[in-house]
């Protein structure tokens, strides 16, 4: 167990700059998800910590011992890929006991580790097959069990789970935040889903084109996102945006107000932001006029896109209610759930989670 | 009305008798002429000359082997020179191809140069060896080591390692990554990793370019025969030597060329299932 801290890192590969200067504090035991999409400088990110990679300039520090230049083998860390990288011509066994064995453990204690690793992962049946045999979510336990073994002091996973089908997917996901919960072992996971981000980490680190945009709580992150590109990527269905002009009372789009608290000088262009779960549908005449435009069953709940002036909001609601495209409905909005950002840089103005004492 | 399905399946007789037809002709110009040496080294000597001879002799006699054979021949010396020389062409050529196309597969060079050396590592294989054929020599004669094994040797070798690293560089490349870089979180140094994790997945490919470097050398003429005159002279440059000013010796030739033909032949049978894999590996991934 430790923690890990990054100083100033940063990872440029040639004249591309994968990632600016970034400071990072994962503390000891935290499971945190780094999240973006592609190209975002997350991975990269979980490289430089595993010394896959090597800095372009910064400190990395895990358990207080400065691993800069240490070389990777030696900074007691594993890790999972994304495509497992399981040893094709090793049994189940010899996989989770490979790492052991090249630190020349006794291959009875090597023996006893490799079962108590695969008793916790429902392995044990498994032990003597090889990687081809096995179905992708074992070969994925082996993976995650060839980590455990190594009694590592940080874990590092890169997308463990994106070559799962749903179904698997959502149950592993489980197992694993279960898993870590009883290890308490500090864990850095890299995913480019936010919904695996929001369930599994203690805080989640929001990454876009090279920068570490926001690092906080998920629910923090949910309700005081740092910019639009934080609270766009977080949040299915994601936030719609809507460009306004600040007014006295609330702000004005396409002939129509909506109140709410405006922290800009009347006049001043904005860009609202509201989250479909915020948005209430009533009857045409009360609230803001809106348009349906397209609806999308879930079972459970539905999303209907609605087109407000020139602008194109979302609501979520259950699926008691239909709702027909062309259907004339009204909307109406908490005035503390509409979000407001800067058009030019993105920061955020007001959000809900901003504006609590 | 008949719907044309894919070809192959369900085709009509006559669509089968054809292919069945093409399959043979296509037997036949591969395998006749090792028919034809086969046939000629049961043929008795007066009737290689004799008009009217058919392609199967009337007659059959292994007087021609016994004599390749026989006391006083030096045949399995020769053969002794072969397989030492494919041997160790072999190890050699495919022990150094192999960390060649490694380290070209794995190091990160700038401007492409691991495309730039692996093009030229082909392109070696493109002039006409007969340019190389008489500086070898004449190297070889100022060295002292004109007649040896080892001329032999390094003559093939470089012939052979250009190929071996153009087949195991597309191998290494297809090679995931990962499972290497697992292994260097595992603890594995570069021998380890290369040794416990890349041999063993390399296995196919390297048996595939080990047996088609043996074969290239256990045929190769134009070198071996250039700086080989007797000690360290192979089979194929011996069965020339059956052509002298007095005539030609077909009947111990052809049982020579058997004798040459042979153990490629069926060592091609045994492998083949191995070869048709580390020729395509990659191709699918396993």
């Amino acid at each position: 167990m430790a923690e890990v801290t990054l100083q100033r890192v940063a990872k440029s590969f040639g004249r591309v700059q994968a990632l600016y200067p970034l400071d990072l504090s994962i503390r000891d035991g935290e499971f945190v998800a780094l999240l973006g999409p592609s190209g975002c400088g997350k991975t990269t990110t979980l490289n430089l910590i595993a010394g896959l990679e090597a800095v372009s300039a910064g400190t990395i520090t895990i358990g207080g011992r400065d691993v800069t230049r240490v070389a990777a083998m030696e900074r007691e860390i594993a890790m999972v890929f994304q495509s497992y990288a399981l040893y094709p011509h090793m049994t189940v066994a010899r996989n989770l006991g490979f790492a052991l064995a090249v630190r020349r453990m006794p291959a009875d204690q090597i023996a006893a580790r490799v079962r108590r690793a695969a008793g916790v992962l429902d392995l044990l049946p498994y032990l003597d097959r090889y990687p081809r045999q096995l179905s992708g979510g074992q070969r994925q336990r082996v993976a995650l069990g060839r980590a455990l073994v190594r009694d590592p002091k940080v874990f590092l996973l890169d997308e463990p789970l994106s070559n799962l089908d749903a179904v698997l997917r959502l149950q592993t996901r489980a197992e694993i935040v279960r898993l870590f919960r009883s290890l308490g072992t500090t864990a850095v996971y890299v995913t480019h889903d936010q919904a695996e981000a929001m369930t599994m980490a203690d805080r989640i680190a929001v990454f876009s084109a090279g920068r570490l945009l926001q690092f906080a709580a998920p629910l923090e992150v949910y309700l005081a996102p740092a910019n639009r590109f934080v609270a766009g990527f977080i949040g299915a269905p994601p936030m719609q945006f809507a460009d306004v002009v600040a007014a006295p009372d609330g702000v004005r789009f396409g002939g129509m107000t909506l109140p709410c608290a405006v922290p800009r000088p009347p006049g001043t262009a904005l860009v609202l932001g509201l989250r479909p779960e915020t948005v209430e549908l009533g009857p045409a005449g009360r609230g803001l006029p809106a348009v349906v435009d397209l609806v999308e069953h879930l079972g459970g709940l539905q999303i209907v896109y609605l087109r407000c002036g020139a602008a194109t909001l979302a609501a979520q609601t259950g699926a008691a209610l239909r709702y027909r495209p062309g259907e004339r409905l009204g909307i109406t909005v908490e005035p503390s759930a509409a979000y407001l950002f800067d058009p030019g840089s993105g920061a955020t103005l007001a959000a809900p989670g901003l504006s609590r004492p | 009305m008949t719907t044309a399905g894919p070809p192959g399946v369900g085709a009509s007789a006559a669509g089968r008798a054809a292919r069945g037809l093409l399959i043979l002709l296509a037997l036949a110009v591969a395998l006749g002429p090792f028919a034809v040496l086969f046939l000629n080294s049961l043929r008795p000597a007066d009737d290689f000359l004799r008009p009217g001879a058919g392609l199967v002799p009337d007659a059959i006699t292994f007087a021609h082997y016994a004599e390749v054979f026989g006391p006083g021949s030096d045949t399995l010396r020769f053969l002794a020179n072969s397989l030492i020389i494919t041997t160790a062409t072999t190890v050699m050529a495919v022990s150094l191809g192999a960390l060649a196309a490694y380290a070209l597969a794995r190091l990160r060079l700038p401007f492409r140069l691991s495309l730039v050396i692996g093009l030229a590592f082909l392109v070696v294989r493109f002039y006409p060896k007969i340019t190389v054929a008489l500086p070898y020599y004449l190297i070889m004669r100022d060295l002292g080591w004109l007649d040896t094994h080892a001329a032999v040797i390094l003559a093939h070798v470089s012939i052979t390692v250009p190929f071996v690293v153009w087949l195991l560089l597309g191998f290494f490349e297809e090679l995931p990554r990962e499972i290497e870089l697992s292994a260097m979180l595992d603890g594995c140094g570069p021998v380890r990793r290369f040794v416990q994790i890349v041999l063993p997945l390399s296995a196919p490919a390297l048996g595939a370019a080990a047996v088609l470097t043996a074969f290239l050398s256990w045929n190769e003429f134009l070198m071996a025969s250039s700086v080989a005159s007797d000690a360290a002279k192979t089979l194929p440059v011996r069965v020339s030597s059956f052509i002298t000013d007095k005539g030609t010796a077909w009947g111990p030739m052809s049982a020579m060329g058997t004798v040459i033909v042979l153990p490629v032949m069926l060592f091609a049978l045994v492998t083949q299932r191995w070869l048709a894999r580390g020729l395509t590996a990659g191709a699918v991934k396993g």
